[in-house]
């Protein structure tokens, strides 16, 4: 094989010019013994061996660029033997080219290598280069594949939100006495629906459960909502007074967010918006009369439960009857 | 270049093809061998093409392993074109060596078998004949 002239121009280091000399001194050794071994098994087969490329493939190929063209009999089979040549070649080349660099798998870029190196290969370089550019669309995979490797994580982390929603469904009522200041006038209806569902699910479990901390909410509110959020009447007296001295409000909220993911925070904006409160920053001092007595209606409420210790189904009837007076407040909107 | 994957050479063959040829413990990566893949369809219809159009020049309308041969040297694919030309004559001794062990039998037998020997479509004696006269002439304009 002639020495490329380009080749050895273009490089003007000596050591890339012998390494170059050198690959291409191997690939022509390589390439003898090849030629030697192809010759004595043409020789020995008498052109009866089997081919391991499909004949009818082959005529495929060669019919897609020359339809027109009729071909003898033993020319598919001749054109089939020669590509395996082909192939047997050129992964020989590119074996070499893999040596050359010290490794023992063959890639891609030794193709191109054994390609460019190869003066009667030229009319390949197309193929190379086209090859190349569908090479850039694999990590296209790979992002694909990372990206379901992220949603399955997503998918596992699902499942402790709704243990905190359950968490929040406990903690719900010693939120709605507080009162925060904050209010949106835009979304009072759909926090309000929020809070009567919440509310009557979480008194339902109250009335069941929590029957002693019922009593303690009676004379302050701040004291029963810590109770109810750790759960040990002692320890929550305690942490109460500590709570009530540091800005209770900011550190329930930070306790939310450590303990729980996101939508813990998501329930923490949506519920201490009672729309009863809005009202009060909004209308005159004249609404707010109303309004008091509606609170007082619910604590007297509350006595009546706790004192009487009413069954579950006349517990349901009397939260019925407090959303009732919750939905009154929505309708002094419009006044 | 190719219209799709039922133009392309199965990559399993030339997988094995390319093992055959290589020691035990190289390793080709599937880029190699899906880049392989590509360049071997690319050959046959560079060397079929070419040699199509050395027989429109010739004003013949069949191509055969002669053409082909003469496509690789004009394309300096020399060690190519010295190893099929000896496979194309051992391919035709052996076809003469079948035909003369047939010609004690029949007729019919003697179709079947080339039928056979052409990959199972059966051939008119005529065009035969005709392939045998032209790769007569073929081997014998080299020599001038």
């Amino acid at each position: 094989m002639p020495i490329p002239e380009k080749d050895g121009v273009e490089d003007n280091q000596e050591d890339d010019t012998f390494s170059r000399l050198q690959l291409l001194a191997q690939q022509r050794h390589a390439m003898e013994k090849f030629w030697r071994m192809s010759q004595e098994q043409i020789e020995e087969s008498a052109g009866n061996e089997e081919l391991i490329l499909p004949i009818s493939r082959v005529k495929n190929i060669i019919h897609a660029k020359e339809g027109g063209m009729m071909l003898s009999a033993d020319t598919p089979a001749f054109v089939t033997k020669l590509c395996e040549l082909f192939v047997q070649e050129l992964i020989l080349r590119a074996w070499v080219c893999a040596n050359s660099h010290n490794r023992e798998i063959i890639l891609g870029t030794d193709i191109a290598e054994a390609i460019t190196t190869t003066e009667s290969y030229h009319f390949l370089a197309n193929v190379v280069h086209g090859h190349q550019a569908l090479g850039s669309n694999i990590p296209e995979i790979g992002v694909s594949a990372w990206k379901r490797h992220k949603l399955d994580e997503m998918t596992s982390l699902c499942h402790p939100p709704q243990a905190v929603q359950v968490t929040d469904l406990a903690n719900h009522p010693p939120n709605i006495p507080v009162c925060p200041p904050i209010g949106q006038s835009g979304t009072q209806h759909t926090t309000s629906t929020h809070v009567l569902m919440m509310q009557g699910e979480s008194i339902h479990k109250a009335s069941k459960e929590k029957s002693p901390l019922k009593e303690v909410m009676v004379p302050t509110n701040k004291v029963g909502m810590t109770n109810s959020s750790y759960g040990v009447p002692n320890g929550g007296g305690a942490t109460s007074s500590k709570v009530v001295i540091d800005s209770p409000k900011g550190e329930t909220a930070q306790v939310f967010s450590s303990q729980h993911a996101c939508p813990s925070l998501e329930d923490n904006y949506v519920i201490p918006i009672p729309a009863g409160h809005g009202d009060s920053f909004r209308t005159l001092d004249e609404a707010n009369i109303p309004q008091l007595h509606q609170e007082q209606k619910n604590f007297i409420s509350q006595d009546a439960i706790v004192g009487e210790n009413i069954p579950l189904n006349e517990s349901l009837e009397k939260s019925k009857h407090k959303d009732e007076d919750l939905l009154f407040p929505d309708k002094d909107l419009p006044e | 270049m190719t219209n799709g994957q039922d133009n392309l050479l199965p990559i399993a063959n030339v997988g094995r093809i390319m093992k055959d040829g290589l020691p035990p413990q190289a390793k080709i990566s599937k880029r190699a061998k899906e880049t392989i893949q590509e360049c071997a369809t690319e050959f046959i219809s560079f060397v079929t093409g070419e040699a199509s159009e050395r027989c429109r020049r010739e004003r013949r309308k069949t191509v055969n392993g002669d053409d082909v041969c003469h496509a690789m040297r004009s394309l300096g694919l020399d060690h190519y074109a010295d190893a099929m030309h000896r496979y194309l004559q051992r391919y035709r001794e052996g076809e003469e060596l079948a035909a003369s062990l047939n010609s004690s039998s029949s007729a019919a037998a003697a179709a079947a078998a080339a039928g056979s020997r052409g990959g199972g479509a059966i051939q008119i004696d005529v065009r035969a004949e005709l392939s045998i006269f032209r790769s007569g002439n073929n081997q014998g304009r080299p020599n001038n």
